[in-house]
């Protein structure tokens, strides 16, 4: 199918941002409107609504629209630094650091404070660990960053195995729980620290996004036109794994965000990473705000692990989506 | 670079997930509205006389039946936090299970005051009830309630003093087993019975054994409190183990099949919990009344397993 | 405008020695081919020339200063490379793609100017592919892909274009397109250096020819002076036919067969 995109331009970018904030503003005030509480934004508002509203619900909407923008713009900059689209934030390691830490931390007992710290304490071991292994020669090397992820990840499974097979039950369902992913409702101080972090860690990545443009011709294709590919490789693994670090250690291992999100924008909006950054960062935030709205509601007062609202979306989704790569690509 | 990155990004996790400011819940006062998640609890508040302040259950808490139309907050890891905030609860009583933990923190920042309760052990639910008298007011009804269960068991085994010990498996889950061990309260109750409970150095109040484990301590009576469905066997029946013909327990007919309800969860009828195990394991002493309605009461019995 | 040095130049990969002792030079307007058996270190020449192997001794010089010592964006607008084959993993148009050839010119992280645009459709034009500018890459030709890539090097407005077998894998047609505009290029003044396979094509469309074996410098002239038999058969090993064509005024060049050898010497 010929494409007549045009080229993008700052004027485009703002436009079609403006419009995904705009529904991801949507998605918040609907998820905000709903839950197993009865409590609205509108009208009178009690003492115990006012909690629940401001407390519990509003914090935990904005948390999630905060993790699935991590975990969108993680997707992202790993699928172009990987160069392939099946890429998701897990692939490279970190978040079984991130699950190991967190399954030790809550077996040692430190609280629900050391919980998360353990978790990205972690994940951040994980990633200097493996950037070491993947780095020949002073090069990073993505093929092996590639393998030593997964290596690393199905180590820690084993692992994580091992623990469920000797702690007692109590303690076994406490780890199931913990790595199914679910979105906790947090302290604002808590959601500003992550959100906060998270913009830190973002902002680089969105400066990096026309070299990711120019990396979809090869590293040496990308060298030649003057683009320091080992700095931009390098920074991206330590970013994306830092977003992708902060997700896990508060809400577990969410699925299919990282993954779905960037393709589903690749096909409205075009592979320019210029515009499909921010914009994975906005359609993130608004698919998990959504998801997580259907994991409080549908069995209220019990909730589905979000993991299995996205789960469910995204994998019929992206079965569909290789059918259709399949017939309309043919060699690349 | 990394290790700046690991401790910047250590110190901003650390910061937004500070301790979080002392329980603003107000102190002293019994509470009046009162969530309970832990199914032990509801049947202690009800031995209280406090059912009447429960306001809202958890998932599990089947008992007292009366409880059935409350509103329901979901399980002891994820309680609702909007309906236990809409209910205006003044206090939350759930397990100390770490799996609790995070959320018994959030409910604390929300000003709702959460009681964290052993009820695992024998010992622990006693204490249990009379943290739990204690805090509502009512600490002398809840010591006299825990001395007449513990004088109630501590009378069974009196009269099991003299007899020979039988040795005593009690399965509490299949595939794979789990049995009660050193700790829990089922192991209490059968040393009370004039039991030897096999499982006694399995390092954990539940605990897995293997099978072949379990095969070659030779027991001579098995209670099975495995079976959760509602229309599940109850009675004496060899059942899953008749294929092992040489163990006491199966050629000298005392596989018995109990509701788990009945005996899984520690709670106020551990006396006559004391009191059936003791008949199973000493029938030719305690009699065999109620040997084969293992059920819960109203239900039938079905197939053999 | 552009004049690329190299002298003395050596590279050794894990356990060979690929360059030896390399001295070439390549002047402005000039088109310069690289030719030589599989093996003999062209397109480790073109990795040391463009920047991607900094681990070479001796020197490698563009307008005076030394690869080594360019910023890799200044680089990029003075140095232009068109690989062999490029694999493209997302499905940019090519417009697209050609403008990726202005990003060394482009500052900050901004988007490309309406004067870039301009600049990759001319580009574009000038490789007679203009209707492709719409077109997913993906979904063109290997010679309509080539004739993209060719043009994004020329958005680079490089002074140096460095090719690399550009025309491998073309077809006759858009082989002679591309070595006209490649000709083009040079008389207006841009520095070439292509490595090719083609022994006719160098003899058309080269100026000079420098002949590699076991990654050291042959023959180094003019194209009369070295496409001899002579020369050819020291570099390739094998017997070629070589004449001056009265139709194109160049040399041609006839690989013998075997059947043709037992020809010509039946005793052997």
């Amino acid at each position: 199918m010929p494409s007549t995109r045009r080229p993008p331009t700052a004027r485009g970018l703002g436009v079609r941002a403006a419009a995904l904030a705009a529904v991801l503003l949507g998605a918040i005030v609907l998820a905000a409107s709903l839950g197993a509480g009865h409590a609205r934004p509108w009208g009178a508002w009690d003492e115990s609504a006012r909690a629940v509203l401001l407390d519990v619900r509003l914090p935990r909407v904005l948390l999630a629209a905060v993790l699935g923008a991590l975990l969108s713009a993680a997707g992202t900059v790993f699928q172009a630094l990987l160069r392939n689209p099946l890429a998701d934030p897990y692939v490279l390691g970190v978040s079984g650091g991130a699950s190991l830490g967190g399954v030790v931390a809550l077996l040692l007992g430190v609280g629900a404070v050391g919980v998360p710290v353990v978790s990205f304490a972690g994940a951040l071991a994980a990633l200097v660990a493996i950037e070491r292994i993947a780095t020949v020669e002073g090069r990073l090397n993505v093929v092996t960053l590639l393998l030593t992820g997964a290596i690393f990840n199905a180590f820690v499974g084993a692992a994580i195995f091992l623990i469920e097979s000797v702690v007692s039950r109590d303690e076994l369902h406490a780890v199931v729980l913990y790595l199914l992913g679910r979105i906790p409702s947090p302290s604002w101080g808590a959601l500003a620290g992550t959100a906060a972090a998270g913009a830190l860690a973002t902002i680089p990545l969105l400066a990096m996004t026309r070299a990711y443009n120019v990396m979809s011709l090869g590293e040496e294709g990308a060298a030649q036109l003057g683009v320091d590919v080992e700095r931009v490789k390098r920074r991206t693994f330590v970013l994306g794994s830092v977003l992708t670090a902060l997700a896990v250690s508060a809400s577990g291992l969410i699925g299919f965000v990282g993954l779905v999100v960037p393709h589903i924008l690749r096909r409205l909006l075009g592979p320019d990473h210029r515009v499909m950054l921010p914009s994975a960062i906005l359609g993130g935030a608004t698919f998990l705000v959504l998801a997580d709205l259907a994991a409080r509601v549908i069995v209220a007062p019990a909730e589905l692990p979000v993991g299995v609202i996205t789960a469910l979306i995204g994998g019929p989704f992206f079965l569909a989506l290789l059918r259709r790569r399949g017939s309309s690509h043919g060699a690349a | 670079m990394h290790a700046a990155a690991w401790l910047a990004g250590c110190a901003v996790v650390v910061a937004c997930h500070a301790p979080t400011p002392p329980d603003r819940s107000a102190q002293g006062s019994p509470p009046q509205r009162i969530v309970v998640i832990a199914p032990a609890a509801a049947e202690m508040l009800d031995a209280l006389g406090a059912a009447d302040r429960i306001v809202g259950v958890g998932d599990f808490v089947d008992r007292p039946e009366f409880l059935a139309g409350l509103p329901r907050l979901g399980a002891y890891d994820a309680p609702n936090l909007e309906r236990i905030l809409e209910l205006r609860a003044d206090l939350v009583v759930t397990s100390d299970a770490v799996a609790s933990a995070p959320a018994a923190r959030r409910l604390q920042a929300l000003g709702v005051e959460v009681l964290a309760l052993e009820t695992d052990t024998f010992e622990g639910t006693l204490r249990a009830l009379e943290t739990l008298g204690a805090r509502l007011g009512l600490a002398d009804r809840a010591a006299a309630r825990a001395a007449s269960v513990r004088a109630a068991v501590e009378d069974v085994g009196r009269r099991a003093a003299g007899l020979a010990r039988r040795r005593v498996l009690c399965v509490v889950g299949r595939d794979p087993l789990f049995v009660a061990g050193p700790g829990s309260h089922l192991d209490v109750l059968i040393a009370a019975a004039g039991g030897i409970n096999v499982a006694r150095d399995v390092g954990a109040p539940y605990a897995r054994m293997s099978v072949e484990t379990a095969l070659e301590r030779m027991p001579e009576v098995i209670v099975e409190a495995s079976d959760h469905r509602p229309a599940a066997f109850r009675g004496r029946a060899p059942g899953l183990w008749a294929a092992w013909e040489f163990l006491p327990a199966v050629h000298e007919g005392r596989v018995y099949w109990i509701d788990p309800d009945r005996v899984v969860v520690p709670g106020m009828r551990m006396g006559e919990t004391a009191e059936l195990l003791a008949r199973m394991i000493h029938p030719e002493a305690f009699g065999e009344a109620g040997l084969e309605e293992l059920g819960a009461p109203g239900t039938a019995g079905a197939e053999h397993p | 405008m552009a004049r690329l040095e190299l002298s003395d130049v050596g590279y050794s990969y894990r356990d060979r020695r690929a360059l030896d002792g390399l001295s070439l030079a390549v002047r402005s307007g000039e088109v310069v081919g690289l030719l030589g058996p599989n093996g003999s270190g062209k397109s480790t020449v073109v990795g040391v020339v463009s920047g991607t192997r900094r681990g070479y001794s001796g020197s490698v010089r563009l307008n005076d200063r030394e690869i080594r010592d360019w910023p890799p964006r200044e680089l990029a607008r003075a140095m232009a490379v068109v690989p062999q084959e490029t694999s493209f993993g997302l499905p940019f148009s090519a417009l697209e793609v050609v403008l990726l050839g202005r990003h060394p010119h482009l500052e900050g992280l901004g988007f490309e100017s309406a004067r870039d645009v301009a600049i990759a459709r001319e580009a574009l034009a000038r490789c007679g592919a203009e209707d492709l500018a719409g077109r997913d890459i993906v979904e063109l030709s290997a010679g309509e892909r080539q004739r993209v890539v060719f043009a994004r090097a020329l958005a680079q407005q490089p002074s140096c274009l460095v090719l690399d077998e550009p025309a491998s894998f073309l077809d006759i047609r858009h082989q002679v397109e591309l070595y006209d505009r490649v000709r083009e290029l040079a008389d207006s003044g841009i520095s070439v250096l292509t490595v090719l396979h083609d022994l006719n094509l160098a003899a058309e469309y080269c100026d000079r020819l420098v002949l590699l074996r076991n990654g050291r410098v042959l023959a180094d002239g003019p194209t009369a002076e070295v496409f001899t038999y002579a020369r050819l058969r020291e570099c390739f090993d094998t017997e070629v036919y070589v004449d001056l064509h009265d139709l194109t005024g160049k040399m041609i060049a006839i690989p013998m067969s075997g059947r043709v050898q037992r020809r010509l010497r039946p005793r052997e």
